[in-house]
């Protein structure tokens, strides 16, 4: 028995190995503070560990791993919204490397909207356009119908819509307000 | 992409992603996850045995759990006898007996019970009020506590996809997994003097049996979705597809507690007459009188309300709840946890000692808990015994 114990060690190690940097970027665009998603994905691997012996051999561990992640994060958020907002736990990172200030302007509205949106709509923002996930997808790992996910992508993506549009209509970008639904 | 406003999310998504200011390839990771995992598991069973509640997959980790801190241990262990052992803590102990070329029960009372029924490699063995109940790989052997009266569950699936929760009384112990259809099948096990009967129900995977009596079973699962956390009236049950209604053979109610809102409820009726719709579903808090005794109507038992409460405040009390990362930090390294290493280790269900050794051993460590020392911190105290020969595992005792 200690044999097959190790053996499940050590295969959740390389799963870590494997696996740990991604979860850690998009706990970061969860949260927008790294020390709060090593906290995440700490969290994350100790549950996915716990199932271990129930997942291993299938080919969903990190499906499963990442609607941990995901959902942890709803949790924490409901427990620790007494005494952290949104804009407060987003970091503001200059980013020296951007040629154009309008640009670099507009990124950071962006991400200070984000950090502002309801964790869902963020969580749907992040599986959406980071992950590439489809609807169908993205719904699974939330616990979500089809539906809710493009409910919430609406409403996230309509409100920075209207919170950049005339900077994006100063810098020549095309944005659809009518998309917004 | 359909403008340059969500190709500029995707960059900006990806260019803070790739902003990682360390790197994440510490080995420490996994072996912290495998450590915490570990002492979850552990006050997992504690908890659950205060709930009376076994070994079962939950959807959302809602566990009570504290360090581990304040062992304390002299210079070497005590000695004690087994005799002792079993004496004072009533401990029944399962163990491989020659004379019967199976396996016994050595109960606290010097006594010998057969369970020659038994086959193949015991996992886990508890008492209840009135049975024993010994699994193994493939089974679920359910006796008398004379061992006159047996019968054996075969679940159908791998013995780590099941959950056997016992109710808190002891009075029964359910069987549950979840199917290749992704339902939840429930067997509930009962013992009417050696007549074992079973009532089996199917509901959705998502929601998680915490407790029951009679009248009432105690689900928890996520009613934020459908109700928002707001009292009132709503088709929970018909929102999330719980099936609830399958478990009108076993109860006359059902409650769910709210995983992302400790403290907050929902009961359906399960009468067939009623139905489980709008004006039969009710959500507020459990501490709301009038919610306590639409659980009480509901349930025709004016002592369901009492199971829910104690329920929840074992399962979303103060000392309860998620599990932080940062309880993680705080409670030291993972090789100071006594059961770290160990290869079996045990619980007692009121969580009053804890057992381990390794397959083989012919001595057992036996922590012991204490009162809460001065600082708060839960303390225990470190023996060794002797185990009876052909000793497999300690018996569980509920209720």
């Amino acid at each position: 028995m200690s044999e097959v114990k190790s053996s499940h060690d050590e295969e959740f190690r390389e799963y870590v190995a494997a696996r740990s940097a991604g979860l850690h970027r998009a706990a970061y665009l969860l949260t927008g503070n790294w020390a709060t998603a090593e906290d995440l994905v700490q969290t994350t691997l100790t549950k996915t560990y716990l199932a271990w012996g129930r997942i291993r051999t299938t080919d969903s561990v990190d499906a499963y791993a990442r609607r941990i992640l995901y959902n942890t994060n709803a949790s924490w958020w409901r427990k620790r919204s007494n005494r952290e907002k949104p804009t407060e736990i987003f970091e503001d990172r200059p980013d020296p490397s951007r040629d154009f200030a309008e640009q670099s302007a507009m990124r950071d509205a962006m991400w200070k909207h984000i950090a502002a949106l309801p964790k869902r709509q963020r969580a749907v923002l992040v599986l959406r356009y980071y992950e590439n996930r489809t609807d169908a997808q993205i719904a699974e790992v939330l616990g979500i119908s089809v539906g809710t996910v493009k409910s919430q992508s609406s409403r996230a993506l309509a409100g920075m819509r209207k919170r950049l549009g005339d900077r994006a209509g100063a810098l020549g970008l095309t944005v659809h307000p009518g998309e917004a639904a | 992409m359909s403008d340059d406003l969500e190709r500029m999310l995707r960059e900006e998504l990806s260019e803070r992603a790739g902003s990682a200011p360390v790197s994440f390839t510490d080995q420490g990771l996994a072996d912290a996850a495998i450590g915490g995992a570990k002492r979850i598991r552990r006050r997992r069973r504690v908890s659950a045995a205060a709930g009376g509640m076994s070994l079962v997959v939950l959807g959302a980790i809602t566990v009570a759990w504290q360090p581990w801190a304040g062992l304390v241990q002299t210079d070497d262990p005590a000695p004690t006898s087994t005799a002792d052992v079993q004496e004072t803590l009533a401990m029944d102990i399962l163990l491989e007996d020659d004379d019967i070329d199976g396996y016994a029960v050595l109960n606290a009372d010097g006594e010998t019970i057969p369970m020659e029924f038994v086959e193949g490699d015991p996992i886990e063995a508890y008492r209840l009020s009135d049975a024993y109940v010994v699994q193994t790989q493939t089974s679920i052997n359910v006796a008398t506590l004379d061992g006159s009266s047996a019968f054996s569950l075969e679940p159908g699936v791998d013995w780590e996809d099941w959950g056997t929760p016992v109710r808190s009384d002891g009075e029964e112990f359910a069987v549950t997994y979840v199917t290749d259809d992704n339902r939840q099948s429930f067997e509930i096990v009962q013992n009417s003097s050696g007549d074992f009967t079973s009532e089996v129900f199917e509901t959705a995977a998502e929601i998680s049996l915490l407790d029951w009596s009679d009248s009432v079973a105690v689900f928890s699962g996520d009613l934020n979705t459908a109700t928002g956390g707001v009292p009132g009236s709503y088709q929970f049950n018909a929102d999330h597809e719980w099936g609830l209604e399958a478990a009108s053979g076993a109860f006359e109610s059902v409650v769910v507690l709210d995983d992302y809102n400790p403290g907050f409820a929902c009961v359906s009726d399960l009468d067939p007459e009623a139905g489980t719709a709008s004006e039969r579903e009710t959500c507020d808090s459990v501490e709301d009188e009038d919610f306590q005794q639409t659980v009480a109507d509901f349930s025709g038992d004016e002592q369901a309300a009492e199971l829910v409460e104690r329920v929840n405040t074992e399962w979303y009390g103060e000392e309860e709840g998620f599990l932080e990362a940062d309880d993680i930090y705080e409670s030291g390294e993972p090789e100071d946890d006594p059961a770290f290493d160990a290869e079996n280790w045990y619980i007692a269900a009121d969580g009053s000692w804890e057992i381990y050794f390794d397959t083989g051993d012919e001595t057992w460590t036996l922590a012991e808990y204490g009162e809460d020392g001065d600082d708060g911190v839960e303390e225990a105290k470190l023996s060794e015994f002797t185990a009876p020969v052909g000793a497999v595992m300690p018996v569980v005792s509920y209720g």
